[in-house]
């Protein structure tokens, strides 16, 4: 059954157009990729997803409920939850605090800090360290555990990896994957890095100028040629 | 030595005052950066609060403390959701709404009660400190704007709604992804603005009268503290207040007080070209 499925999807900043007619659908539990380059439609495609982005037409469906309409805490609240590109964090909250507000918006247990702090380990000695003072990798493993301490059941990734060390994009790609197995979790996630995305995504859509134009079965994305095809660079 | 001892009682009053009235803008102008021009109005409001609830026989104590406090605190979140909530991020447009709004209250309030000063009576009465006399209602401020910025740092630092609010006043899109109302953040927390701003005007009724053009002395030294002090609530409502307070008096004690609200400004000129952010800009900056 599809957790999340959008038809006819046209999103606009003001009067200028960004996405045209995205079909998508992720069932639950899947690991999808959006897989396209700088200023296609990508980021939007995700805050459109998410609420921030106002539609101008089309239907998101979550849960098999029409949320094209509610805003954005109202999706959060069903489960969805969004790590944006630049991470977003609260700089001036510490680690903890950070982590907390990602609890409270949902009322959740104090508890899930303790469960993420396990996948995350390196977030434990930083804990009374304000958010503006991590590095770039250490930003984003916070943007990913705060988000996950909201017991999301959809998470949008929107890159990353971008700007992040190799040794960090290794372990955030071991934890997703954990807890994608250990929690059944659906995951969207928008990358540029063809290596990181091919290495997670069960499914991959590419996107061009604000279509959605091709899925690539991920066998197929493995071979350079196909991809320089689809998406004009190289794997 | 009894003179001396006024005179610090004096600038500690001083410093008490800046502190109340500067609190409830360090919310709303400090946390949410709008301009709200009509905040000395609302402390004008809680003034007349105090005045027509006391003439209706309600206790002073109830008056002041409760009722100033909950009616202007109501009345900010009415002015929040009609105006404020849809000029967020449009400074010059909630400067020039907030300026129509102070105009329309001082209007409003002159037409019911007339241009006159109104008198609440003064709680406590006076002690002798040697040949000298000082207000019993001196030492109540001191404790209440102690008691008021303690709490109002408590609430930020240990509570989940202060959490939430200093989130959502970092960042209020990520804070919405996450399953929050931002609204009704900005909402409680412009009506908390506007609540402390009343029990200001409430407290400050038994010793400076209540009249509608109050707002305005009010104002100025309010936004000065507020911009002196910087971003950080509570560290820079309690630094600016205490530089400002201290000089400001002290130069009224030695000279008269319109040098001393001279003084006022030129030290924060002075702070502000050394300091551009405010104190908190430079100096605690990891404070509340």
């Amino acid at each position: 059954m599809a957790l999340l499925e959008i038809h006819d999807l046209r999103a606009a900043y003001g009067h200028v157009p960004i996405l045209h007619k995205i079909d998508m659908h992720v069932e639950q539990g899947e690991f999808v990729g959006v897989l396209g380059h700088n200023g296609m439609g990508k980021t939007t495609l995700l805050r459109a997803i998410m609420g921030f982005v106002t539609t101008k037409g089309g239907r998101i469906v979550y849960q098999d409920q029409e949320i094209q309409r509610l805003p954005t805490y109202r999706r959060a609240r069903m489960g969805m939850s969004l790590v944006p590109q630049g991470r977003e964090i609260f700089p001036n909250l510490t680690v903890l605090e950070n982590l907390t507000v990602g609890i409270l918006g949902k009322k959740g247990s104090l508890d899930r800090i303790d469960e993420m702090l396990e996948y995350f380990p390196r977030l434990r000695p930083l804990l009374d360290r304000r958010g503006g003072a991590l590095s770039g990798g250490e930003q984003q493993i916070l943007a990913i555990a705060r988000c996950l301490c909201n017991h999301p059941s959809l998470i949008l990734l929107d890159e990353p990896t971008e700007g992040v060390q190799p040794s960090i994009i290794h372990e955030i790609s071991e934890v997703l994957q954990k807890l994608q197995g250990q929690q059944n979790l659906t995951i969207v996630l928008v990358e540029q890095n063809l290596e990181f995305i091919v290495g997670l995504a069960s499914r991959i859509y590419t996107i061009s100028r604000g279509v959605l134009d091709t899925e690539i079965p991920i066998d197929e994305i493995k071979d350079s040629a196909m991809v320089a095809e689809y998406l004009g660079f190289g794997a | 030595m009894d003179y001396s001892l006024v005179v610090a009682i004096e600038l500690v009053r001083e410093v008490a005052g800046l502190i109340l009235i500067a609190t409830g803008l360090a919310v709303i102008f400090g946390m949410m950066r709008v301009i709200n021009i009509a905040h000395g109005e609302f402390m004008m409001l809680g003034g007349y609060t105090v005045v027509l609830t006391t003439k209706m026989g309600v206790n002073i104590w109830v008056a002041i403390l409760i009722l100033a406090p909950l009616a202007v605190g109501i009345f900010g979140v009415i002015v929040e959701r009609c105006i404020i909530r849809h000029l967020y991020g449009r400074i010059i447009d909630s400067l020039l709404a907030t300026w129509g709004l102070s105009l329309f209250l001082i209007g409003f309030v002159t037409v019911v009660f007339g241009n006159t000063v109104e008198g609440v009576s003064n709680p406590f009465g006076g002690f002798a400190v040697g040949q000298y006399k000082v207000a019993g209602y001196t030492f109540f401020l001191i404790f209440a704007a102690v008691a008021f910025i303690a709490s109002v740092y408590l609430t930020l630092k240990y509570t989940k709604a202060g959490l939430i609010a200093r989130a959502t006043m970092q960042n209020s899109d990520m804070v919405e992804a996450l399953g929050v109302n931002s609204k009704h953040v900005y909402m409680a927390t412009f009506g908390i603005g506007a609540a402390f701003a009343g029990l200001a005007g409430g407290l400050l009724a038994p010793i400076s009268g209540v009249v509608p053009g109050m707002g305005a002395l009010l104002i100025g030294k309010a936004f000065i503290t507020v911009v002196t002090g910087g971003a950080a609530v509570v560290a820079g409502t309690l630094s600016a207040s205490t530089i400002l307070g201290s000089i400001s008096q002290a130069v009224t004690f030695a000279t008269n007080p319109v040098y001393g609200d001279a003084a006022l400004l030129f030290v924060a000129l002075i702070l502000l070209r050394l300091l551009p952010q405010g104190i908190t800009g430079r100096i605690f900056t990891r404070s509340i």
